[in-house]
């Protein structure tokens, strides 16, 4: 018996393993190599210690980019979060029209991203189809890409093109709360609201932090169709940690990108760790 | 049953254990696929060599041809022989006595040996008329007369890149008619420039419309004529194979024709689509073309170079007789292609020769029968004199140069492709392999190719040199990306010659990081005594404002355009806006709008009509014949004060023959916010990070000396001043002259350009000693101050607006700093 699971157990470490490996390989040491290279100077690679994090945090640019990320993660993470919930809930209610609705939904996540940023260009061009729809409706035009409004294209994109992906995380979590609970409840004379607030929601918990943590490393990806239409440099508001590290790259101040990302990275782990033990939780 | 079970699933553990390790497999596989460049190790052994051969003493050569075992060359001067392969010569006493009358006044102007031994030349007349003259082998002559149609240049049907101007220019290697003004245009006394004795008795000549024609030797007749098609348009060289005459055009590509029947054959698909990426500039990339090149060295040497190799401008087309095969000759290298084969060979490939260098020009050519190259080159660098060289294969030698350099440009340029070929001619032993990262194709950004610089530079792939034009050279300095060339600048100091305050303009820290190979100057042109009022930006825009005021009917004061106005006063203002802290200083960006705009009003108070205006055939005149010749607008009356940039040694020629006709002009540096700016060009330095830091020290210390620095292409002037000089002094603006009317017939200019004086030249170097500020554009902020200066300019936006836009769009870059 114990021989078995012995067995089992290696063999269970083989099926792991080329992961594991890809893991290491392109994430895990590039990783560590980064940490290292966040204590040296860029191309002499001598010891700087903390000098790299104290000129990333005293750089502008840097502060200008954090403030950006954090607000446009403020702003979409719940929006999306809400929205891709409330979609997904629908649609697990509905049966052939949920299925068809679903693929729409789903439609975005297959769009190239240059061909997104193509879109972009036509519409939010000041001189493009949505100025000259307000110029119909006698609305003045905006530019939208070269004033504040830059960033609210940029949540509007980015929900678009997320939300299809969440709902779909969130059918998986609604498919595995069994029935007999509602079932119980209705018997119980619970409403809809109720059983919403009482079951659905706490049964989702640890489906919440997988939506949670892919969302908002996603949210990061969004740079790309930014850099595609306004390049290096977009109006500030857009301006994201993704900018200012690829512009970083340009420059050689590798040094300082890498303590840059290591600081993200803690962020994101100070983030993401209370919630997945939130979620590994009984309830 | 069980055990049935149990081997199956023991086979689906075995499958999945399988794939596990595929899957392992297949990670430790993925890279980039390219293997980093080393110095070559090749065990590829043979290439062809190039050796310069003499030429026979005060003698211009006209054609080089091969008789039996003996070389045959004719020159102005007369005939001459080597039997050594080119190595001596000796004059041949050819019987016929109108020859010797003509080569003994040095008339003889174009030839072309048969393969007995015939010679077919021209010579001028007493009436400048050209004449044809055969010689059989047994050296008895006879006049050919030969009846060629007129050319007539009129508007309609002449050469669209000179619609509009005309003008007349001695250029090097080629042969003027006599000109005639007509109704239409004006007509040139028609000959052939180029022609070919064919073994069946024929000739085949091309004349000055590009048109070739097949002429009986006897008579005189023309039987054939080939005119190219619109496609086509000139035909720039031919060449004849067993049974067919290929002619090339630079536009058309190669059209074949059959010599029995003189109708067009169908096209040979290898050698279009061959010629078709040699347009492009990048002849020989199999990726692009569906032709198979073979190459005589390692593969991933020549992909290497695929971008680089260009076929175009100069291409030399011939054949040997005896072998059905097609040769050209080009930037690129010689390359062998058998009519309807499938291939080209490259069999000499032009990285490693004198080819490669785009001062460099190849007048004749053919192969031996010893299987060597023979070429009658000359060269710009060398002030257009001729050279013999040829090109012997040696199957001991590696395929490659044993050292490799690698460099990297943002931009090809002339003046780079220069300096290497210079430096390669002098080191045999070192191949400098250039890339290109912003190809013509435009799918590569300039951020995206300095992304993938570096992350090349910081996997250990790197260049060894950087042509830093276009690149962020502070921000390399500062990262410690250049290694320090203080010894390599100490060294070239010691010989002497180098203007120091030009070389000097990358330091930090008192450490020379990259020395400029050129450099340019903004100037300012014109009267003297506005030069001397001009010595602020604001005390020129009020130097243009009483000009208007003094001239209000003017057509201009300046002569520029608004985009080009803020472009000229950018360059010589910008060193002066950016503060200690790294920002823009507001007050000094304001102040020059506003002055730009003083000047530009001033400049539009005269409203030219579409009539009025012929600026437009005259920039285009003046482009059409270099960069920047200073003057030619003062000269025309177009304008009163110039705003230039002194970027060539022709610029100043021409300068100073202007102030010949315009006595009281002079020229000064442009003083904007800024004083003495110059702007470093073909900059170079050293990767910290080479391999090979020695060899790439020897290639900048080549560049400083007066060896390296004596070359004619590109765009600057030299660093050395020893070399500064003997250029301007060289003569060979002496060959050159315009003339330059304007369509409405208001000035008709005729400039014969001159050498500068010893006291000019002395004048320059007195100006340009003292220039202290090196302008390194920053292409962020001349962007953005360009695009908001024209919205001010033309009253699309107002001073405050514009300003906080470029402070805007720039300030996020500044800050990342």
């Amino acid at each position: 018996m114990r021989k078995g699971r012995k067995r089992a157990g290696a063999a269970g470490f083989f099926f792991l393993l080329p992961s594991l490996c890809g893991t290491c390989f392109f994430v895990l040491f590039p990783f560590l190599d980064v940490v290292h290279r966040s204590f040296l100077s860029a191309i002499s690679e001598e010891w700087v210690g903390l000098k790299n994090y104290a000129a990333a945090l005293e750089t502008p640019a840097f502060q200008l980019a954090c403030w950006n990320t954090l607000r446009f993660s403020l702003v979409c993470m719940p929006a999306l979060l809400v929205l891709s919930l409330f979609a997904g809930v629908f649609l697990h209610r509905q049966k052939e029209l949920g299925k068809t609705l679903k693929t729409a939904f789903l439609f975005p996540v297959a769009v190239p991203v240059a061909s997104m940023a193509l879109v972009w260009q036509a519409v939010f061009h000041s001189k493009g189809m949505l100025n000259g729809l307000l110029n119909c409706l006698g609305i003045a035009p905006v530019d939208w890409m070269n004033t504040p409004a830059a960033f609210w294209v940029l949540v509007g994109s980015y929900l678009w093109k997320n939300l299809g992906y969440d709902i779909v995380l969130w059918l998986a979590g609604l498919s595995g709360i069994s029935e007999s609970l509602y079932e119980a409840a209705r018997v119980d004379g619970a409403g809809e609201w109720k059983i919403f607030w009482r079951i659905t929601l706490p049964c989702l918990r640890p489906a919440f932090f997988t939506v949670f943590a892919l969302s908002l490393l996603r949210s990061f990806q969004v740079f790309r169709e930014a850099y595609l239409v306004a390049g290096d440099y977009p109006h500030e508001s857009m301006y994201l940690l993704q900018h200012l590290f690829n512009n970083w790259f340009r420059d050689l101040s590798f040094d300082r990108m890498a303590a840059g990302a290591v600081l993200l990275c803690l962020v994101v782990l100070a983030l993401l760790l209370p919630l997945e033990r939130g979620a590994e939780k009984e309830f | 049953m069980k055990h049935k079970t149990n081997r199956k699933i023991s086979g689906k553990r075995a499958a999945a254990f399988l794939v596990a390790i595929s899957l392992l497999f297949s990670l430790a596989g993925c890279g980039t696929g390219e293997e980093p460049a080393s110095s070559n190790s090749s065990s590829a052994k043979g290439r062809y060599v190039e050796t310069a051969l003499a030429l026979p003493k005060d003698s211009v050569p006209v054609a080089l041809g091969e008789t039996g075992d003996e070389l045959r060359l004719l020159c102005d001067n007369g005939a001459y022989s080597s039997t050594d392969g080119g190595k001596t010569w000796e004059k041949l006493e050819l019987g016929s006595s109108n020859f010797q009358k003509l080569s003994g006044e040095g008339r003889i102007s174009q030839g072309s040996w048969g393969a007995g031994g015939e010679l077919l030349f021209t010579a001028y007349d007493a009436e400048d008329k050209t004449r044809y003259y055969l010689l059989d082998s047994a050296g008895k002559e006879r006049e050919l007369l030969i009846s060629l149609p007129e050319i007539d240049l009129g508007e309609e049907e002449s050469d669209p890149s000179s619609q509009g101007v005309e003008s007349t220019a001695t250029v090097e290697g080629e042969t003027q008619g006599e000109t005639e003004f007509s109704e239409s245009g004006f007509l040139l006394e028609n000959s052939l420039s180029e022609f070919q004795l064919l073994p069946n008795g024929s000739l085949l000549g091309r004349d000055q419309g590009g048109v070739i024609y097949q002429i009986d030797q006897n008579t005189g007749e023309i039987l054939h004529t080939i005119a190219p098609g619109p496609e086509a348009f000139y035909y720039d060289d031919f060449a004849v194979t067993q049974d067919t005459l290929v002619a090339y055009s630079s536009m058309g590509g190669a059209e074949l024709y059959d010599l029995a029947t003189w109708q067009r054959k169908a096209p040979d698909e290898a050698l279009s689509s061959f010629l078709a990426g040699g347009e492009k500039g990048v002849v020989g990339q199999p990726a692009e073309s569906d032709t198979n090149v073979i190459v005589d060295s390692p593969s991933e040497y020549f992909v290497s170079n695929g971008g680089s190799v260009s076929l175009g401008g100069t291409v030399k087309l011939f054949t040997k007789q005896g072998e059905d095969a097609l040769y050209f000759c080009g930037s690129g290298g010689v390359y062998r292609h058998v009519p309807g084969g499938a291939s080209m060979e490259q069999v000499i490939n032009g990285a490693m020769t004198s080819l490669a260098d785009p001062s460099f020009h190849v007048a004749d050519m053919l192969k031996t029968e010893s299987g060597s190259f023979k070429a009658l080159c000359w060269a710009e660098s060398e002030n257009g004199a001729y050279s013999l060289v040829s090109y012997d294969f040696d199957p001991e030698i590696s395929a490659v140069p044993e050292t490799e350099l690698r460099a990297y440009t943002l931009s090809d340029s002339a003046g780079l492709r220069q300096f290497i070929a210079m430096y390669q001619k002098a080191n045999p032993d070192v191949y400098i392999n250039l890339e290109v990262a912003l190809e013509n194709s435009g799918a590569l950004t300039k951020s995206d190719a300095l992304r993938t610089l570096n992350a090349n530079i910081m996997a250990g792939n790197g260049p060894d040199l950087l042509f830093l034009d276009g690149m962020p050279v502070e921000n390399y300095m500062e990262k410690g990306l250049l290694a320090d060339l203080t010894q390599v600048v100490e060294e070239a100091k010691k010989e002497g010659g180098l203007l120091e305050n030009i070389v000097s303009a990358c330091q930090k820290d008192g450490k020379i990081y990259a020395v400029p190979g050129r450099f340019t100057m903004p100037v300012l042109v014109g009267g003297k005594d506005q030069l001397a009022s001009a010595s602020t930006l604001a005390d020129l825009a009020q130097t243009v404002e009483d000009l208007r005021k003094a001239a209000p009917e003017q057509q201009g004061i300046t002569g520029l355009r608004p985009y080009n106005l803020l472009e000229r006063l950018f360059v010589a203002s910008a060193p002066a806006w950016q503060g200690e802290d790294g920002t823009l200083n507001r007050e000094k960006l304001e102040e020059f709008f506003r002055q730009c705009q003083r000047i530009y009003l001033a400049e539009a108070e005269k409203k030219l009509s579409k009539a009025e205006n012929s600026e437009d055939s005259l920039s285009f005149t003046v482009s059409s014949f270099g960069p920047s010749l200073l003057g030619i607008d003062l000269l025309s009356g177009n304008a009163k004060l110039l705003l230039e940039t002194l970027d060539s040694v022709s610029g100043f020629s021409c300068f100073t023959s202007v102030k010949d006709k315009m006595k009281d002009i002079s020229l000064a540096p442009l003083k904007g916010q800024a004083a003495n700016v110059f702007t470093p060009t073909a900059l170079v330095g050293v990767s910290a990070k080479s391999s090979q830091p020695e060899k790439a020290k020897d290639f900048v210390r080549f560049l400083l000396s007066e060896k390296g620095q004596q070359h004619s292409q590109g765009i600057g002037l030299p660093v050395n001043q020893e070399a500064l000089k003997a250029l301007l002094q060289s003569g060979s603006m002496e060959k050159g002259g315009m003339a330059v009317m304007s369509s409405d017939g208001s000035y008709n200019i005729e400039l014969q350009l001159r050498s500068p004086t010893r006291e000019e030249t002395a004048q320059l170097l007195e100006l340009v000693a003292a220039l202290d500020i090196p302008a390194f554009q920053d292409q962020t902020i001349h962007d953005a101050v360009m695009e908001q200066g024209m919205a001010f300019l033309v009253g699309e936006k107002g001073l405050g607006e514009a300003v906080d836009e470029v402070l805007s769009q720039v300030g996020l870059y500044l800050s990342e700093a």
